[in-house]
Parts: C-alpha cells; sequence; structure tokens
C-alpha cells in the first residue's frame, strides 16, 4: 500500500464530513461537488505540509474553505462569506469531529432519533427537500401547499432538529 | 442588509444566489447551516455521488501522476528519489500509526464459498480486520435469497452484529445488548462482497414484479413514474375489495445501469398500516406515516409469503386496539 492509496482510504473515511462541510457553505450544488474535487486534488498536492500530529478533518477543510473562497472569486455570491458564520460552522464542525465514530453520520447518529421528534408534516418536508432532493417550490406542490408554507415547514423542521441536537450536546456546545 | 439566519439557510437550500449577506444571528446561522448539511447528506444519491466523485478525483491524480514522464524529469526524479523515499517513509509510517490508533474498518477479506447451487445460498465470510483493540477476524455470512436480494452480517468478537442488504445506504450494527446503531461508511462492507459480484446480480425490474406476481398470485399494475425513484401502483387479487395500493421504490439510477427495484411497500389489509419489505429491515407505518415499529428481519426469504405473512401479522397486531 503506498502514500496515496493510504491518503485514498483517509479522504474515504472523511468525504461526508468533507462534504458536509462544503455544503454548510456553498449555495449551489454543483459547486459542492467542484469543490469536493478541488479539496482532494490540492490536500494531495499539499500532502507534504500535513502535520502528521494533527487531526487530519480541520486541514481538509481548510483546503476545503480556500478551494471555495478561490470558486466564489469566479462566481460571486455563491458561497457564505460571513465571516462569523464561516467560523461559526469550524467551531460545530470542530466538535462533531469529537464525537465518537468513524464517520459523519456515526457522530451525528442522534439526528435519526431527532427526526422522530419532528411533525408528520415536518419530517415529509425534510424528505421531500432532503431524501428526495426536490426543490422547494416542487416539494410544495406535491403536497398541495403553498411555497410559503413548506418554506416554514423546513424552518421548523430544522430549528427543530437544532434545539434537539443542542440537548444531546452534538451542537451549540462550544462557544 | 440584514438577513434572518432561516431564511439564510433556505436560500442555501434553494440553491439561491443572493446578493452579499450579513446575518442577524451568525451563530444560530452557523448552527442552521450545520443542520441543512447533515441533512442534505441524507439525499437518496449522495453516498453514489461522493463515491463517483471520490472515483474520479482519484483517477485524475493517479492518471497525473503517470502523464508527461520524460527522460529529463525521470532524471530529475531519480537525482530526488533517496530523499523523496526518506520523507515518503516518514509520512507513510506515521500516517500508518495514526490510521492504526483511529481506524475501525480497514481489512482485507476471505471468502470461502459453502454452497453455489440456484436458488437460496449461503456462503460464509471470513474478515481480518485491524481495528483499535488489534487485529480481529470476523466470521459471518452472505446470503442470497435467489432474486438478487443479499444481506451481510458479520459478528464481532464483542458479539456485535454487522448487517448490510441489498440497497440499503446505511449499515445496521446491533450490540450484544439490543442496541441498534446505523453507519453510512458501507463503501467497505461492499468491497467485501466483490468476490460475489456475478452471483449477487440483482434482478431486473421485469423478473422481480414477475417473481412477486408468481410468489403471490397476483397482479401489479404499474402507474407511469412520476420522476421520482418511487412509483405507484396496485396489487390485484381475485377480490377486487382486497386490492391494495403498492409503493415500489427503485434504487438510485446508476450512470449507464439499468433501473432496479430496491423495496416494494406493500398497502396490506391490517386497518392502518403498510409493510415495507427490504432485504434487512421491515417498517411498520400507519397510513399517515407515523412510523410505528422497525422490526429486524433475517435478511433470507426477502420475497417469500411465509415471511410476508408474519409480517403482515405483525402489522396486524401493532395496529390493533
Amino acid at each position: 500500500m503506498d502514500r496515496l492509496d493510504l491518503f485514498e482510504i483517509l479522504v474515504r473515511q472523511h468525504s461526508d464530513m468533507l462534504r458536509a462541510f462544503i455544503r454548510s457553505l456553498a449555495f449551489d450544488r454543483e459547486l459542492v461537488d467542484d469543490v469536493y474535487q478541488d479539496t482532494i486534488l490540492a490536500a494531495w498536492s499539499g500532502i507534504d505540509g500535513f502535520d502528521k500530529t494533527k487531526p487530519i478533518q480541520p486541514w481538509l477543510r481548510g483546503i476545503a474553505r480556500n478551494c471555495l473562497f478561490a470558486a466564489a472569486r469566479k462566481r460571486h455570491d455563491a458561497i457564505v462569506s460571513d465571516a462569523a458564520v464561516v467560523e461559526g460552522i469550524e467551531r460545530q464542525m470542530s466538535a462533531i469531529d469529537g464525537r465518537e465514530g468513524d464517520t459523519l453520520a456515526e457522530r451525528t447518529a442522534t439526528l435519526r432519533s431527532c427526526m422522530e421528534h419532528l411533525s408528520a408534516e415536518e419530517r415529509e418536508a425534510i424528505d421531500l427537500c432532503y431524501r428526495r432532493d426536490l426543490p422547494a417550490t416542487i416539494a410544495a406542490t406535491q403536497v398541495s401547499v403553498s411555497h410559503d408554507a413548506m418554506r416554514k415547514r423546513l424552518q421548523r423542521a430544522r430549528s427543530g432538529l437544532l434545539e434537539c441536537l443542542k440537548r444531546h450536546e452534538v451542537l451549540g456546545t462550544c462557544t | 442588509m440584514h438577513v434572518n439566519a432561516d431564511r439564510f439557510v433556505d436560500a442555501l437550500l434553494n440553491h439561491e444566489l443572493p446578493a452579499p449577506l450579513a446575518v442577524e444571528d451568525a451563530r444560530r446561522a452557523a448552527e442552521l447551516c450545520v443542520v441543512h448539511a447533515l441533512l442534505g447528506q441524507l439525499a437518496a444519491d449522495e453516498s453514489v455521488r461522493a463515491e463517483r466523485l471520490t472515483d474520479a478525483a482519484f483517477a485524475r491524480i493517479r492518471d497525473d501522476s503517470g502523464a508527461g514522464a520524460s527522460p529529463e524529469l525521470a532524471r530529475i526524479a531519480w537525482s530526488r528519489l533517496w530523499v523523496a523515499m526518506a520523507a515518503g517513509l516518514l509520512l507513510v509510517a506515521s500516517i500508518g500509526i495514526w490510521y492504526r490508533a483511529t481506524a475501525a474498518h480497514r481489512t482485507v477479506q476471505s471468502l470461502a464459498e459453502v454452497h453455489r447451487a440456484q436458488g437460496p445460498r449461503l456462503y460464509a465470510l471470513s474478515v481480518h480486520r485491524q481495528s483499535n483493540e488489534g487485529p480481529q477476524t470476523l466470521a459471518g455470512t452472505v446470503g442470497v435469497d435467489g432474486h438478487g436480494a443479499w444481506a451481510l452480517e458479520l459478528v464481532t468478537q464483542g458479539d456485535e452484529h454487522i448487517v448490510l442488504g441489498h440497497g440499503q445506504r446505511s449499515y445496521w450494527r446491533r450490540t450484544a445488548a439490543g442496541e441498534v446503531f446505523s453507519g453510512s461508511d458501507v463503501a467497505v462492507l461492499r468491497s467485501w462482497l466483490a468476490p460475489l459480484e456475478e452471483d449477487i446480480a440483482v434482478p431486473s425490474i421485469e423478473e422481480t414484479l414477475a417473481r412477486l406476481e408468481r410468489d403471490y398470485d397476483i397482479a401489479i399494475e404499474i402507474d407511469p413514474r412520476d420522476g421520482t425513484q418511487f412509483c405507484h401502483g396496485r396489487k390485484v387479487t381475485a377480490d377486487p375489495a382486497a386490492a391494495d395500493d403498492v409503493k415500489i421504490r427503485f434504487e438510485p439510477a446508476q450512470a449507464g445501469g439499468p433501473l432496479r427495484i430496491r423495496a416494494i411497500h406493500w398497502g396490506w389489509n391490517g386497518p392502518g398500516t403498510d409493510v415495507g419489505i427490504g432485504a434487512v429491515k421491515h417498517y411498520i407505518q400507519s397510513i399517515d406515516a407515523e412510523l410505528i415499529d422497525e422490526q429486524w428481519t433475517p435478511p433470507d426469504g426477502w420475497f417469500e409469503p411465509a415471511a410476508h405473512t408474519a409480517n403482515a401479522l405483525a402489522a396486524r397486531a401493532l395496529a390493533s386496539p
């Protein structure tokens, strides 16, 4: 097994974390995919700069952030640019890194139980807009509600999940 | 302009490109962005998409490292080889140590075929893995039901069961105490099945439906697809009053590959119940989609009438007042 093989295994192990981080900052789904691949290429180019005494996730996120900013120079307003928000996201992701589990899904397994506490309408909204990746306008049409109503359901669902994840100290535990 | 944190995340979800935004409550916005991102990981095609993108990125890295080699480059490379080798070895050793200390899914596998007859078959699987506690051997099975549905089940030395079923995006880990956890890192588990790829090929939609109709003596009428991963239809029996709705869930379409059936949800006769049949888990839901129960079921007999009846009875029992 050579160095690249090892690097590939590490990247695959943390691919869900990396994609979630990029998704938390990018407004465009194509951009998420582009930046994800750019990050892998840039990380491999700079592998010699990786401090082996430190965890790899923050290093990958730092590279992803640089790739996002580089992409944003070409595509204005395509990413979250508020520095306080970006910093807050990195803090939350670092806190998740420290949780037990090998993958992001394992570290955030509480999300699943939190979903069960949402109302049926809110779960449906999550199912349509996230699991099935439908635009909110299409999702609204499918369940015969207005776009505003669908938007509100999603907002309530995300708020509910946030509160639940905070109660379980998955999010919001860092200052 | 300052915008509300919830509106800010709406823009993320809808892939809108707003003007540069300053948020009223940056901390809440950051938390909601993370919730949004975690939910985004649930998308039906996310794991396939991530895998494809990762494959492409590493293919490019390998192409780039193999291309453009010239005698001049070779001489330069050779002159630097010893330094590079020393640095590389150190790095590999360091990553290796760190990797061994943090890993859980580092494995090589060996597979012993125990039965290769037509119809249901069972393979013994032995996995040697490097975990935090040192080298381990996991013993388990791969069950194939004769219709392409398969399930991998492994037992760890701590008496934990790891199960991955056909069409599942998560694997399931059941502890000795009976607690159940899910994990999404299924690529490694699936790689253990590579030697069986031909044997566990999933049949076509037509083959699956034909088998269902034959097993249950029913006809299935399928509505035109609505563009989603679901398809609706009706299960028609000799007694028209007993006809039920059927919801068929498809595998996410693979590039260039045919569409396959992932799971079938029957509207069963029990009042207000819907029984889904999947490779590993059965979901029992009320008609308004409230989850009543999730049942772990033996992976074999996915389409077998006996298993179907047992689930129907369970659903009825749960639905009874």
